[in-house]
């Protein structure tokens, strides 16, 4: 029995050690500082002024859809900013958009999907977002489109505000890092451009950021660190000896092949079994490592942040039972078509 | 006064409890904080980004977290 859990123990210190790994380090620190920007420095006013029933059908759903990238990560900043912009009016199609969006796009997810799992299904998940999303909103905004006309008075210009243009540098070099930290460049290349781009960062910083920007920049990075960070790693540790606990065929037999039946009982398993934000990575990869087809992980990854009791039951305060009902449903579908879609396309390789 | 923060207990709310028990002592005024976490009492209120500050029903700040001063000056209205 000691050495059984001995084993275990050390099944979660090897998980910690391979996710602690030099690469996987250097990508996700520079989205927390990305992420720190992003919910410091740009006003989210700017993304609820182009939510409402009047504006261009295209400019605002590609608002709803993209926001989900500038808002970060907690999930306790979705659901209020959608009460609050249906309460004043925004269109339900774009705001559904933005609900579904947001929690999957979030730069720390996407890295974390990136570094922990594979950078196709990283982008994948990006992608098919996006494209969900808009489709799921605008299915909704025709069936409910009756109900649309009894909304008060469009309310959504809050106190107008710009997002000055050094801010806008500032993150576009935050961005950079990351994205060549992540890039397969050979070495010497990397850390040339890095130190390069390192150095502007500094630069910018001190001398183009208000100092109040830059502090807020620092604090907002920390409060995301601090929040995600001890979970993560708890995460990939308890991850770690599921992998040893959960038996391999268990796995490959509910979930290994890419068919219709996969792919929703990953849907389903994202719905009803909780796990806190960015939480539902480590444990993907689990599943991953126990067999579980690419499809159904990609529908896994979708559903999950998508939906979890609560706020499903929150949502419903804010809608109605009956617009959730829908959502709910068009979600899961929505996740096990593009989980289907995912797992067959990576079968036709073309590269 | 009656202080009231909503927010669902993230970090953010956390820290904006612990900026405003800190005000109060400092300037020794007499207030009642109420921490607001069900979703559905913090949407009782026009709020769209948490953590809220709403004094004596009136929503003075969301979405971020002030400075001391700031929060200083609020405060002072009120007393």
């Amino acid at each position: 029995m000691q050495n059984y859990i001995l084993i275990l123990l050390e099944a979660g210190f090897e998980s910690l050690r391979e996710y602690i790994s030099a690469h996987v380090l250097f990508c996700l620190v520079p989205a927390f500082f990305i992420a720190g920007a992003l919910s410091g420095l740009i006003p989210k006013e700017i993304i609820v002024k182009y939510l409402g029933r009047r504006t261009n059908k295209i400019i605002s759903y590609t608002v709803a859809s993209i926001s989900g990238l500038l808002i970060a990560v907690c999930s306790c900043t979705i659901l209020p900013l959608f009460a609050g912009i249906r309460k004043r009016g925004a269109g339900l199609g774009p705001a559904i958009t933005f609900l579904f969006v947001g929690p999957s796009i979030n730069i720390l997810a996407i890295t974390l999907t990136g570094t922990m799992i594979g950078w196709d299904i990283a982008i994948s998940r990006l992608i098919l977002s996006i494209i969900f999303g808009v489709i799921i909103g605008l299915i909704m905004a025709f069936f409910f489109r009756k109900g649309e006309e009894q909304l008060g008075e469009e309310n959504l210009n809050l106190k107008s505000k710009n997002l000055p243009p050094r801010i806008l540098t500032f993150i576009i070099t935050l961005v950079l890092i990351l994205l060549v930290g992540t890039a397969k460049f050979p070495a010497q290349l990397k850390y040339i451009l890095i130190s390069i781009l390192t150095f502007t960062l500094i630069m910018i910083v001190i001398f183009i950021l208000k100092r109040e920007e830059a502090i807020t920049w620092l604090k907002e990075t920390y409060f995301f660190t601090k929040s995600i960070i001890p979970l993560l790693l708890i995460g990939v540790f308890l991850s770690g000896i599921a992998t040893k606990i959960i038996p391999k065929e268990l796995v490959s037999n509910l979930a290994g092949k890419n068919n219709l039946l996969s792919n929703f009982g990953g849907v389903l398993f994202g719905i009803f079994v909780y796990f806190p934000t960015l939480i539902e990575v480590p444990v993907a990869q689990t599943f991953l490592k126990l067999g579980m087809a690419k499809g159904p992980l990609l529908a896994y990854l979708l559903a999950d942040p998508e939906l979890s009791i609560q706020s499903i039951l929150v949502t419903s305060k804010i809608i109605g039972k009956k617009k959730v009902a829908i959502y709910v449903i068009l979600v899961a579908i929505a996740c096990t078509i593009a989980g289907l879609s995912y797992g067959f396309f990576t079968t036709i390789k073309f590269f | 006064m009656i202080i009231k923060v909503l927010g669902p207990g993230c970090i953010r709310c956390k820290t904006l409890k612990k900026l405003v028990k800190e005000v109060l002592e400092e300037k020794k005024i007499e207030a009642e904080i109420i921490e607001v976490k069900d979703f559905a009492e913090i949407l009782k209120y026009p709020i769209i980004f948490t953590p809220g500050l709403v004094i004596n029903e009136e929503i003075k700040i969301q979405g971020k977290i002030p400075s001391k001063n700031e929060l200083i000056k609020i405060f002072e209205e009120y007393c």
